[in-house]
């Protein structure tokens, strides 16, 4: 992306005259601040649709005065942030309490240098992509124990030891996740993986349900590890159930009790930012990435899919049928909440189709883990231990396995 | 190869801090994420009310009563009311006294969904805690109904009632517990049954019931140790000896008995046993009557001295009234459930992590205004 | 096997809690927000039918008294818990008409200010019952806040400016006539006070004569029953208290507590109430505090106020007997004496 802006600022006659280098450099510069401002007003939305969910489920309206259904508020609140007072405690390590929030937000923005928004929309086409992306977000740890160690209050200390603690022992069982579909693809490139998803097959090689080929209906062991993946990779943002670094009801509000401000609103901005990056990787690596669903399906398998997706919806979800909605709530509910992302959606569909659908997988996604955390009590931080080291892990190890024979059984590879 | 030593912390919880239920202090000496010894330091909430009492009439102490356990004003009241009408020995019209039943099982069933939802919010589920507020709105339209105010009512006064009961009252009232047992399941759906919550309140903070009777624990944290003790039931005061309704008692469904998840669950199981009550009461509540005995009115009772006690949704709540003879209280000691419900926290809160000394203090369910008084 | 009972049994209940949440997730009509300044909370109305307000019923927010049906009773005073009304209420003259009330009763008393504090209030709804006119009510008018108050700037310095929204004042007379009242009556008071004290002093002058006569009389020296402190401080005090106008206002107070009194009747009761108790206190706090009388007088006036019923007790007794002698009104001084040292170990 960055070469083909280059190109294109090359190609006007005008600018032709500056220098190849420094034409590269401005537009390395430009794609950096798009991934920003993408990060930034990605927040603000996220913000406003969380409030709104957790509203709705809790019976409730949620934020409804600021601009028609309060969807300035959070651009409100992101300007009151700005404007307050910049407050340092008088025993904090200055240094460290001034750069540990600008650590985790730079991590988190980082990451998304090598997410695929589209076939061209993409910034790093990195042949390590899925490597760098963990590794980067990683650091993210770094920060959060700067910000509680340099507060100097007792708090955030224990925030950040938990923090410190619950992200490192999940990163295992989700890099153990990812290498099973790397195991699969043969290839750590993120573009390389989502187009090795494309057409359609059937569900689990051989049930004769048309869908298309992603690696979640690749066979029940990766349909298995979408799901471990999920719940390591929530753990792995700190959000319900294991938020404990930041749980409100033990620890104040954990690494972030002396922040406020400018500095509180990039913790906010990072939080969000590594939510949306756990969407976009689950939907990279498991569904097909911005691949249509159903670009490729023939007349036949579409008629079929849907003879099938009626018969599971009713078979799956007739207990939660409600009220005088005769409708499917799963299909409505995801379609409403992103209500958010589908009005620009539609014109970005337009636009690029790709966009789209990566961004709208991404948001059922994210919805799903709004749910969890306006459902789920906290674990405790033993019990996360015991989650990741003695349930996930075996798991996602026995995944890996198991992936492995089913490629051989399946004969997508042979010894 | 001895054992790594760490040093031991001193973290104190609150007077700020969410889950503290009020600006209760807890000195926390921990090793880690353990903790080894809590020491509530109480008194931020005093606002003299024993003290108080003693420079206002009889009548004029009713609305501090209510003031103390903020949760249960209705409780509070109706103990008072009660205490000092024994020492005028009154005898109260039947409707007052059925009124009265109801109006205190209801604040039961309002102050136990406080209990429930915050336990919940302590241990981290957010959402219960809304449902839970959304049906104490609930009866406390029916409060405002009946009272005016919604959550001081001053209502039971000493030898009756402040007013009758407005028309629709009691439709509204029966409408309210229709709906109310379906909320209950959708409690026990979303949070009882939880594996997190299971997992977050069972078998943390044991209290055995021989603890339990020594630091003089009441109310639904006994009780869900195994001790079968109810007021309501033991001693029946009021007109409680004519209604059927069970005693929850803890049995450990999910853990050992006396655990937290037994404390949240036996106040459910109460919430239903007082809409229990509440329905029976309704059923034979005298369609006509009087709601005020006939009291002098300057209340002066006999010189003497009386201890009283009823059943407040957090235990037993006493008042040791002294009377000189004169209007005005000699003196007013009130006995509240939860300073002594909280005085057992280091007992069964040492060497459980800190995140479980929270879910224990949610689930004692103190008020500070009652601890503080 | 209970390692896959629990995630099998973990999983079953995290799915049934989510698909209550997603119950209502999809149900967002049965929110019950209340959107406040577009929606109110719907106030349970209920009439009981008093008097000209006829949309009283029974919610607890902002008392309003109906001025015109006061008779100047006190008794809503009396039974307030926090003390947050005050009435100022003077005898019209004696041809003057007051009117009657909606119910027909004769007012008796011109009711020059009655003031409702909200900022002290707190709804406890004691005061309402024992009007005898019922003129004194809690209306549903529960938003105090108005766009007025938001124009307005205050500055720390006049943070009393918000309290002083919340002191409502009802009065029957203009402004000048309350003034002119209340200067009238401390005049009155002080004249009252000086003339008692002249009083007083004669017949200090006179007991002494006689305590003279007596000791005389006597030849030998056996000592006098009266103490010497007792009569010779209770003149000073009374003047002190009549120099001091918040003393008027206090000793007032205190008058106020005895039911159906006129203006002037108080007034003359408040000097022979400081008259009859201050043999009772004063045994001890002015030999203590020779130099601050002023302070001793005010703190013996708080403490007065609190024990009504003796005072009042022995107010009326003293009216009948009207020349307070020491020896005559022992009793009485005992009494008080005992509940103002019962009053002082308590507070």
């Amino acid at each position: 992306m960055i070469q083909s802006l280059a190109n294109w600022i090359l190609s006007f006659d005008i600018l032709s005259g500056l220098g190849s280098s420094l034409v590269w450099g401005l537009s390395l510069f430009i794609v950096a601040a798009l991934i920003f401002v993408f990060v930034a007003v990605n927040a603000i939305v996220l913000v406003y649709v969380e409030r709104k969910v957790s509203a709705f489920m809790q019976v409730r309206l949620g934020p409804m005065r600021v601009g028609k259904f309060g969807v300035l508020q959070t651009v409100a609140d992101a300007l009151k942030l700005l404007q307050k007072e910049d407050i340092i405690p008088e025993k904090a390590d200055k240094v460290l309490f001034t750069i540990g929030p600008w650590t985790i937000l730079v991590a988190s923005v980082a990451t998304f240098a090598a997410i695929p928004f589209s076939d061209t929309l993409l910034a790093a086409n990195m042949n390590i992509g899925l490597f760098y992306v963990i590794s980067i977000s990683s650091i993210v740890v770094l920060g959060i124990v700067m910000a509680g160690w340099a507060s100097n209050n007792k708090w955030s200390l224990y925030g950040a030891m938990r923090s410190a603690a619950q992200i490192i022992s999940y990163e295992i069982p989700v890099g153990i996740t990812l290498v099973a579909v790397v195991a699969v693809v043969g290839s750590l490139n993120l573009q390389t993986i989502i187009q090795s998803q494309g057409g359609v097959g059937n569900l689990f090689h051989w049930i004769p349900i048309p869908l298309p080929n992603w690696y979640i209906f690749h066979s029940p062991f990766l349909f298995l590890a979408a799901f471990v993946y999920m719940i390591g990779a929530t753990a792995e943002i700190n959000r319900t159930p294991f938020d404990i670094p930041e749980s409100e009801s033990e620890l104040v509000a954990g690494f972030m009790t002396e922040f406020s401000g400018l500095r509180w609103a990039l913790f906010f901005l990072s939080e969000y930012a590594n939510a949306t990056l756990v969407a976009f990787l689950v939907s990279i690596v498991f569904l097909g990435g911005w691949q249509s669903p159903f670009a490729s399906y023939s007349g036949a398998q579409a008629a079929l899919l849907v003879i099938s997706l009626v018969a599971i919806m009713w078979t799956v979800f007739v207990k939660v049928k409600i009220g005088r909605l005769s409708m499917y709530p799963l299909g409505i509910s995801i379609l409403t909440t992103m209500a958010a992302w589908l009005f620009p959606g539609f014109a970005i569909w337009l636009a690029s189709p790709g966009l789209f659908w990566i961004v709208l997988k991404a948001a059922s996604i994210i919805f799903l883990l709004m749910w969890f955390r306006w459902t789920f009590p906290r674990l405790r931080v033993d019990q996360l231990m015991y989650v990741s080291w003695k349930v996930i892990l075996p798991i996602s190890l026995i995944n890996l396995m198991g992936v492995a024979v089913w490629m051989w059984l399946s004969g997508e590879i042979q010894f | 190869m001895g054992r790594l030593h760490a040093e031991e912390m001193i973290l104190n919880m609150g007077p700020q801090h969410p889950s503290t239920h009020g600006v209760l202090r807890l000195k926390l000496t921990t090793d880690g994420e353990i903790v080894s010894k809590i020491e509530p330091v109480i008194g931020y909430l005093h606002r003299s009310f024993e003290k108080h009492a003693e420079n206002l009439e009889y009548q004029m102490v009713t609305p501090f009563t209510g003031r103390c356990d903020y949760l249960a004003a209705m409780g509070s009241e109706h103990g008072y009311a009660m205490a000092v009408e024994k020492m005028l020995g009154i005898e109260l019209p039947e409707r007052v006294e059925y009124l009265r039943v109801i109006f205190a099982e209801l604040q039961r069933i309002a102050s136990h969904l406080v209990a429930v939802g915050t336990f919940g919010l302590d241990v981290g589920a957010i959402t219960p805690f809304i449902y839970c507020f959304r049906e104490r709105e609930l009866i406390l339209d029916l409060f405002e109904m009946a009272s005016g105010g919604r959550l001081l009512y001053n209502y039971i006064w000493i030898g009756g009632l402040a007013h009758d009961i407005p028309p629709g009252f009691v439709e509204k009232a029966y409408e309210f517990l229709d709906a109310f047992d379906k909320r209950v399941d959708e409690y026990n759906q979303i949070l009882t049954g939880n594996k997190i919550f299971v997992e977050r309140a069972a078998d943390i903070g044991v209290m055995t019931p021989e603890v339990a009777i020594n630091y003089g624990v009441t109310g639904p944290s006994l009780r869900a140790s195994g001790v079968n003790i109810d007021i309501r039931r033991t001693q029946p005061y009021s007109i409680y000896d004519r209604f059927d309704f069970d005693v929850p008692l803890g049995e450990g469904l999910q853990g050992t008995v006396g655990d937290s998840w037994d404390r949240y669950y036996v106040r459910v199981l109460e919430m239903r046993e007082s809409a229990k009550i509440v329905r029976q009461a309704l059923e034979q509540l005298p369609v006509e009557g009087d709601v005020q005995a006939a009291v002098p009115r300057r209340i002066k009772p006999p010189v003497g001295e009386i201890y009283f006690r009823s059943e407040n949704p957090r235990g037993e709540l006493g008042y040791y009234i002294v009377s000189d003879g004169k209007n005005i209280p000699a003196r007013v000691k009130m006995r509240s459930p939860a300073f002594s419900n909280l005085s057992v926290i280091n007992e069964i809160g040492q060497g459980w992590m800190i995140s479980d000394v929270i879910a224990i203090l949610g689930s004692l369910d103190i008020v500070l205004g009652e601890i503080d008084r | 096997m209970s390692y896959f009972n629990n995630i099998s049994n973990a999983i079953s209940t995290l799915v049934d809690g989510m698909k209550v949440t997603m119950g209502y997730f999809v149900r967002p009509r049965e929110h019950v927000t209340l959107q406040y300044p577009d929606e109110v909370w719907p106030v349970p109305s209920r009439n009981i039918g008093v008097g000209e307000l006829d949309a009283y019923n029974t919610i607890r927010s902002k008392l309003t008294v109906n001025i015109n049906d006061c008779i100047g009773c006190r008794a809503c005073e009396r039974a307030c818990p926090v003390n947050c009304i005050t009435i100022d209420a003077y005898k019209g003259g004696p041809e003057e008409d007051l009117g009657t009330t909606s119910n027909g009763t004769k007012i008796k008393l011109l009711v020059a200010n009655f003031t409702i504090d909200m900022s002290e209030c707190m709804y406890c709804d004691l005061c309402t019952p024992p009007c005898p006119e019922d003129c004194i009510v809690m209306t549903p008018d529960y938003q105090f806040i108005s766009n007025d108050n938001l124009k307005t700037e205050v500055t720390p310095e006049e943070r009393w400016r918000d309290r002083d929204l919340l002191i409502y004042q009802f009065s029957k007379v203009p402004e000048e006539e309350r003034q002119r009242l209340k200067t009238e009556a401390e005049e009155a008071a002080q004249a009252k006070a000086l003339a008692m004290a002249a009083k007083k002093a004669e017949a200090e002058k006179a007991a002494a004569d006689k305590a003279a006569a007596e000791e005389a009389a006597i030849a030998e020296g056996v000592s006098s029953q009266t103490s010497p402190t007792q009569t010779e401080s209770s003149p000073a005090q009374d003047v002190i208290i009549t120099a001091h106008p918040a003393n008027t206002e206090a000793s007032m107070e205190t008058a106020n507590s005895v039911q159906d009194v006129t203006e002037a009747e108080e007034l003359t009761q408040v000097n022979i109430s400081m008259d009859t108790i201050a043999p009772g206190i004063s045994l001890e706090d002015k030999t203590d505090l020779p130099e601050s009388e002023n302070i001793s007088g005010e703190e013996e006036i708080t403490r007065i106020n609190i024990p009504m019923d003796t005072i009042t007790a022995s107010i009326t007794q003293e009216e009948k007997v009207e020349l307070p002698e020491n020896e005559n009104n022992s009793g009485e001084g005992e009494d008080s004496e005992d509940r103002t040292t019962e009053e002082r170990e308590n507070g």
